[in-house]
């Protein structure tokens, strides 16, 4: 019960088809009760004892059913977990075609003004330990908390990374881009708005393996970043936005969306 | 609540205008998104008040005989060693590397004593200086001879699962305790942090190095036009779908959210002016020295120097004293796991770091406090190591790993010239202690680590029994 209310409450009070942000939608259909439990005899043993069978280690045997989410604090399967730097390093660079590489400025008592610049630093490698990967002298195990740290980080790392790569893109034929495949450099959100939304259904199944229809609801928020973004004002010393940046944005919304940082 | 300006105490100011944009990035962080970076000016911060703390980790397992538990050899000599099952080879540093090969004692009465690799004989600061201020707890029980085992033991006080790290650490509680107004409330530099119940705001931000820490503070050199960076923070506070959040019921998302929130609020304080010293120039453009420059005299590290424990001492010192942090972790030493080196080798590794340690507690005990005093009045330290090495050497020559541990506590709340626990006489064992006659008793119990942490906690006021063990009172001022 205390699952089923959990759900309902989240449906009616924050979550929904297009986040929080999204314009009103129709009221969701009642919400069915849950299934039954299963019979006592039908179930792993781990969920008998009031335990997630996908937690306690060891493969649980095919064929049989999860665990009871009600006996095991509204959840089943295992706990989702944050991507380590290695993995966001491998994810980066499958999902965008390249990795985050900036200039760094190493510090060292060795050459003249405590200094030098690596141009082409490849950042997640050298921001490893602080990101939480271990030395192997003083740990072994890669700190996967959620820190500030990883935040941070992982936003620079998607400026840079989606800046790059938006640009790498934009000079592929349109047949092999990563990022702008269903819509050009000039299809804007008035404009062609299937074109955008067909993209964006694309990059959220290539971000977060998420499969969307172009119409669905959810891409709403993203389609308003993009719109934004795409037609932003003169700002100084920078022109108006174009649907680069637009995609520019929703690639950094993206990679740093916590569906593309867990698994 | 008195004002502090710019003016009459460096680097201290408090305004409403401070206040309210404290509360303004607790509350609203959320809602504001990170905007407007292009036009931050330095930010003000909150004074320094209530208790600070430093923890300052050596790691490797340290050589207790050169430093805060040694044997004198006029008891203990050497050709004794197969009765003793000591053997601490003193002569070894006499002349070396600058070492007397001498124990360290205070001047006047104290109970103090310090093995030879504590100071450099020219040294003009020595950690017997602050004698009064400094308590030594030994024989402690560490139950391992494992590194990770014995460092997170020591962190958080609780028994590791396997290398698995219980509970929180001890930096973690206290400002979950404390819940302190301060941009950086827990900071920690190469050392691990740990929390297993309290809320994101009580984690540590843990960075490798002093330039790392830099990169964190400071804006991504690829910001977007501030109208996008505004969308893109509304977009990344927003719920997602039911189907996401029910993904989340073990609050994982929820947890990032917040670290991110609490990483833009620390980005729009602009700290990383405040954390410049290790490269910033020896003079400013007038000619005059800068601040910079006192910071690496005083700690003794070279212009771009991150890597070294007087710059890691520094960073420690700065941050309480510019009330960035309430609580500051640092890995102040080099590794001395030295297997297969002496005397000589473990004290050229081991004596940085206890130099950097004593450099801190002289920047901390010359450091006015805006409440009064000095920073060291309001700034409680520990330094440990996850456990010692052997009483005797081992066919290589140097000394493996050994079960009893000790370490050196100091400052606020502290009883100075006073030293808890022993080692046994006989292979440094660890001891059985009774607690309130502060003597061994074969009727006591171990001292371990989390008899430290409580006590700790309690030097501030702070419920101890997170632990479940009583604090050491008699280490309490």
């Amino acid at each position: 019960m205390r699952t089923h209310l959990a759900l309902l409450s989240c449906a009616v009070l924050s979550c929904g088809p297009g986040g929080s942000t999204a314009p009103p939608t129709p009221p969701a259909p009642p919400v069915p009760p849950p299934p039954a439990p299963p019979p006592r005899d039908n179930i792993t043993p781990g969920a008998a004892r009031g335990v997630d069978p996908g937690t306690v280690g060891g493969a649980r045997p095919t064929g049989l059913p999860l665990g009871n989410p009600e006996m095991n604090d509204g959840h089943v399967g295992r706990a989702p977990r944050r991507l380590d730097v290695r993995q966001l390093h491998e994810a980066l660079l499958n999902a965008l075609g390249v990795s985050w590489t900036d200039t760094r400025t190493i510090a060292s008592a060795e050459v003249p003004g405590g200094s030098y610049r690596d141009e082409n630093a490849d950042m997640l490698h050298a921001l490893a330990a602080t990101l939480g990967q271990p030395d192997y002298q003083n740990s072994t195990a890669e700190a996967l908390d959620p820190s500030p740290t990883f935040s941070k980080l992982v936003g620079d790392a998607a400026r840079k990374a989606c800046r790059d790569g938006v640009v790498a893109d934009l000079a592929r034929p349109q047949a092999s881009r990563i990022l702008l495949r269903h819509a050009t450099e000039r299809d804007t959100a008035a404009a062609n708005e299937a074109a955008v939304r067909a993209n964006l259904a694309y990059l959220t199944l290539r971000f977060w393996a998420r499969s969307l229809r172009p119409t669905d609801g959810e891409l709403g928020p993203l389609l308003r970043l993009f719109t934004q973004a795409s037609t932003a004002p003169a700002e100084g010393m920078r022109a108006a936005g174009t649907p680069a940046d637009g995609w520019r944005a929703v690639c950094i919304a993206l990679v740093t969306d916590n569906q593309f940082l867990t698994y | 609540m008195t004002k502090h300006t710019r003016e009459n105490v460096p680097g201290f100011s408090l305004s409403r205008r401070r206040v309210l944009a404290g509360t303004s990035a607790a509350i609203g962080s959320a809602a504001v998104g990170m905007f407007g970076f292009e036009k931050l000016a330095r930010a003000e911060l909150p004074v320094p008040s209530g208790r600070a703390f430093i923890f300052c980790y050596f790691p490797g397992g340290w050589d207790q005989l050169l430093f805060l538990d040694p044997r004198d050899p006029e008891r203990f000599p050497d050709s004794d060693r197969a009765q003793n099952l000591f053997e601490t080879r003193y002569n070894d540093l006499d002349g070396v590397n600058g070492f007397g090969g001498q124990l360290l004692r205070p001047e006047g009465e104290s109970p103090l004593v310090f093995g030879p690799a504590a100071a450099r004989v020219a040294d003009a600061v020595k950690i017997t200086d602050f004698a009064s201020r400094i308590a030594i707890v030994r024989g402690i029980n560490m139950s391992t001879l494992g590194h990770e085992v014995g460092y997170r033991y020591f962190l958080t006080g609780r028994f590791p699962v396997g290398n698995n790290a219980r509970g929180s650490n001890y930096s973690t509680e206290i400002v979950a305790q404390m819940a302190p107004r301060r941009p950086i409330a827990n900071l920690s530099l190469r050392v691990e942090g740990y929390n297993d119940r309290h809320p994101g705001t009580a984690s540590s931000l843990r960075v490798d190095n002093i330039n790392d820490l830099l990169l964190v503070l400071q804006p991504s050199e690829h910001l977007e036009r501030d109208g996008v960076e505004r969308a893109l923070a509304d977009y990344g506070q927003a719920v997602g779908p039911c189907s996401v959040e029910a993904y989340d019921r073990r609050g994982l998302l929820t947890a990032m959210r917040g670290a991110r929130s609490q990483g833009d609020s620390i980005v729009r304080e602009n700290l990383a002016g405040r954390f410049r010293f290790v490269s910033d120039p020896d003079t400013d453009a007038m000619g005059r020295d800068t601040e910079a420059r006192r910071i690496r005299a005083h700690y003794g590290f070279l212009r771009g120097d991150a890597g070294s424990p007087g710059a890691r001492a520094a960073l420690a010192a700065q941050a309480i004293k510019l009330g960035v942090s309430q609580v500051v972790s640092v890995m102040i030493g080099n590794g001395t796991d030295t297997h297969f080196t002496g005397n000589p080798g473990h004290a050229a590794q081991l004596y940085p770091g206890i130099r950097a340690f004593t450099l801190l507690l002289k920047d901390l005990a010359d450091s006015p406090h805006p409440q009064g005093g000095s920073f060291l009045d309001h700034t409680t330290l520990l330094g440990f190591s996850e456990f010692s090495r052997t009483a005797l050497f081992n066919n290589y020559g140097g000394r493996d790993h050994h079960l009893t541990g000790s370490c050196i506590l100091a400052g606020a709340g502290i009883r100075g010239n006073t030293v808890f626990g022993a080692s046994s006489n006989v292979g440094m064992a660890p001891a059985r202690w009774d607690f309130r006659a502060n003597r061994a008793s074969d009727s006591g119990e171990n001292i371990k680590p989390e008899h430290v942490g409580a006590t700790l906690l309690s030097s501030a006021g702070l419920d101890p029994y997170i632990l479940r063990v009583e604090p050491i009172r008699a280490i309490l001022a």
